[in-house]
C-alpha cells in the first residue's frame, strides 16, 4: 500500500509523510501483544523427585498471530499450553491475556486437544452449542449460532450425528468450531491433527488457516512436526527438553497461501532441522 | 405313583388350571404387593446410592469417609436384616421394602462410584476450557452423562438382586400375608406344587418384563449415543 519508492519520488501532503514515517521502519511493527508469558517455570513432583518441566519461559504473542511450538517430546510444550489454558498452574512466573492474569480455565481461551474430546453423549450440534448453553444463551439462538459455525466447516449435514459416527478429521473439525463458537481471544491447539492420516492432516491445516484468517484469532499451536509448523505459523518457537526452554524463535517470512515444497520453505526446514539436531547433541 | 410324579414336577395342564383358578388373586393381590416392595426398595436404593456414590467418585475426601462404612455393611447379606426390619417397621410393606433396599443399594452405589471415578479427564478439561468450571456444572454436564452407562448397569444388577430379596423377605413373612414369594411358600407348605411352579413362572416373567422395560427406556432413549457392537 505504501510503497517506499513512490513515497520518495513524490513527497505528497503532510499526511502521507507521517504515514511513510511509520511504514518505512525496517520490519513491520509487531501487532500488540495479546498473550504475555513472563518467566514461567514449572516443577512436577514425581515419586518424590522434582522434575523441571519448564524453565523461565518468556514469550509474547501478538493479536491475530499464529505461533507454533515445536520441540522434542518431553520439552514441556503441552505443559506450557496447559498453563496458558489455565488447566495447570506455573510454579513461577505468570501468563497475561490482554493484560489480565490467567488464574484458571475459561472460555476466553479455547482449546483443542490431541485426543478426541467431543462429548460422546451429545450430538454434534449440542457439542458445538455447549459453551453457549453454559452462558445461558437461549436455545434458539445457540442452535442457530452453532449451525452457522458447523456450516463454515461443511458439517451441517452431520448436526444430528453422534461423535462415534464421525471420522477423525470430522471430530477435530467439530472440536475446533466448538471452541470458536465461544468467540475466544486465543485458540490453543495441542497437536490437534496428530492422530490423523497425512492426507487428512494437510486438508485440516488448510482449513484451519482459512478459519484463522476469517475469524481473526490468535493461535498457539503445539506440534512435533516442523513441516506443519512452517506451513501454519507466523513464528515458530523451538523448545529444548529437560528442562523445557525456548531455544530459538524463527519468523516464517513466507507469503500465504504457502507452498509446502517451495525452496524458501525448504530453507526454513533446513534451519529448523539444524536447530533440532543441535538440541539433541 | 401319579401323585409322586406331580409332586416332583407338575404337568403343564395342572399349571394352566392353577392359572385359570387363581389368576385374579395373582394379578390383583400378590403382584401389586410384590411390586410395591420392589418399588420401595429400588427408590430407596437409588435415593441413597446415587448421591453417596457420586460424592465418593468425585471427591477423595468423601471416598475416605464413606468407603469404610460401605465396605463394613456391604458383606452383611440382606436377609440377615430381616429380624431388624420386622422390629423397626412391623409386618408391613416397608419391612420387605427395606430388605429390597439393602440388596439394591450396593450395586448402584459401587457402579455410580466407578462411573464417576472413571470420567475421562479430557472431557472434564474440555468442559472447563469451554467455561464449565463450577463443580456442580461439571457433575451435571460431564460426569453424570459420562457415568450413566455404568450407573445403568448397576441399576440392572440391583433390580435382579431386588427381585431375589422380595421373594426371600416375603417367604420369611416380613410383610403383610401376601405377595408372590409369600404365596409361593404358602403353597409349598400345602404341597400344591403346581401353584409353586406357577408363581415361579410369574416371577420369571415379571423379572423379564421389568428388565426389558428398563433396557428399552435407558438403552434406547438415554444411551443411544453409545457405539454398540451389536444392534
Amino acid at each position: 500500500m505504501y510503497r517506499q519508492v513512490g513515497a520518495i519520488q513524490d513527497p505528497g501532503p503532510l499526511v502521507a509523510l507521517t504515514d511513510r514515517k511509520i511504514y518505512n521502519s525496517s520490519s513491520p511493527p509487531r501487532p500488540m501483544a495479546l498473550l504475555e508469558i513472563k518467566g514461567v517455570s514449572k516443577l512436577f513432583e514425581a515419586k518424590g523427585k522434582a522434575v523441571e518441566a519448564l524453565r523461565d519461559i518468556n514469550l509474547s504473542v501478538g493479536e491475530n498471530e499464529f505461533v507454533c511450538l515445536v520441540g522434542p517430546s518431553g520439552c514441556g510444550k503441552t505443559t506450557l499450553l496447559r498453563i496458558i489454558a489455565g488447566l495447570d498452574r506455573p510454579t513461577d512466573g505468570e501468563v497475561l491475556l490482554d493484560g489480565k492474569l490467567i488464574e484458571g480455565p475459561g472460555p476466553l481461551r479455547g482449546m483443542v486437544f490431541q485426543e478426541y474430546s467431543l462429548f460422546p453423549w451429545r450430538t454434534v450440534l449440542d457439542n458445538v452449542a455447549f459453551g453457549l448453553e453454559l452462558r445461558g444463551v437461549s436455545k434458539e439462538e445457540r442452535l442457530a449460532r452453532a449451525r452457522s459455525y458447523l456450516k463454515a466447516v461443511g458439517l451441517e449435514a452431520f448436526e444430528a450425528s453422534y461423535p462415534h459416527e464421525l471420522s477423525g478429521g470430522m471430530k477435530q473439525r467439530v472440536a475446533i468450531v466448538r471452541a470458536l463458537v465461544n468467540d475466544p481471544k486465543a485458540l490453543l491447539m495441542d497437536e490437534p491433527f496428530g492422530a490423523l492420516d497425512a492426507q487428512t492432516r494437510n486438508v485440516m491445516q488448510s482449513e484451519l488457516l482459512r478459519i484463522w484468517q476469517e475469524k481473526k484469532k490468535t493461535v498457539v499451536f503445539v506440534t512435533h512436526s516442523m513441516d506443519e509448523a512452517i506451513y501454519l505459523g507466523d513464528r515458530v518457537v523451538i523448545m529444548s527438553a529437560r528442562p523445557g526452554m525456548i531455544s530459538d524463535i524463527i519468523d516464517i517470512d513466507v507469503a500465504r497461501p504457502r507452498n509446502r515444497t517451495s525452496p524458501e520453505v525448504n530453507r526454513y526446514r533446513e534451519r529448523i532441522l539444524q536447530d533440532l539436531r543441535a538440541l539433541r547433541n | 405313583m401319579a401323585i409322586d410324579k406331580t409332586l416332583i414336577l407338575p404337568s403343564f395342564i395342572q399349571v394352566m388350571e392353577g392359572l385359570q383358578d387363581h389368576w385374579q388373586d395373582i394379578l390383583y393381590v400378590d403382584l401389586p404387593v410384590s411390586l410395591l416392595h420392589f418399588i420401595i426398595g429400588m427408590i430407596g436404593g437409588l435415593v441413597v446410592a446415587m448421591p453417596v456414590g457420586m460424592s465418593m467418585g468425585w471427591s477423595r475426601m468423601a471416598n475416605r469417609v464413606f468407603d469404610p462404612i460401605v465396605e463394613l455393611i456391604r458383606p452383611i447379606p440382606p436377609l440377615a436384616w430381616i429380624p431388624f426390619a420386622i422390629i423397626w417397621f412391623g409386618l408391613n410393606p416397608q419391612a420387605a421394602g427395606f430388605i429390597v433396599f439393602v440388596g439394591a443399594v450396593f450395586p448402584i452405589l459401587i457402579n455410580t462410584y466407578v462411573g464417576f471415578r472413571n470420567v475421562p479427564r479430557v472431557y472434564v478439561e474440555s468442559a472447563m476450557v469451554l467455561g464449565c468450571t463450577r463443580s456442580r456444572d461439571l457433575i451435571r454436564y460431564v460426569a453424570f452423562p459420562s457415568a450413566l452407562p455404568t450407573i445403568a448397569a448397576g441399576i440392572r444388577i440391583a433390580m435382579g438382586i431386588a427381585w431375589m430379596c422380595i421373594v426371600a423377605a416375603e417367604m420369611f413373612g416380613a410383610s403383610t400375608r401376601s405377595g408372590l414369594g409369600y404365596r409361593l411358600w404358602d403353597c409349598y407348605s400345602l404341597h400344591m406344587m403346581d401353584m409353586v411352579l406357577l408363581y415361579m413362572i410369574v416371577l420369571g416373567l415379571l423379572g423379564l418384563f421389568i428388565d426389558r422395560t428398563f433396557r428399552y427406556v435407558v438403552q434406547e432413549k438415554m444411551l443411544k449415543w453409545q457405539a454398540g457392537l451389536t444392534q
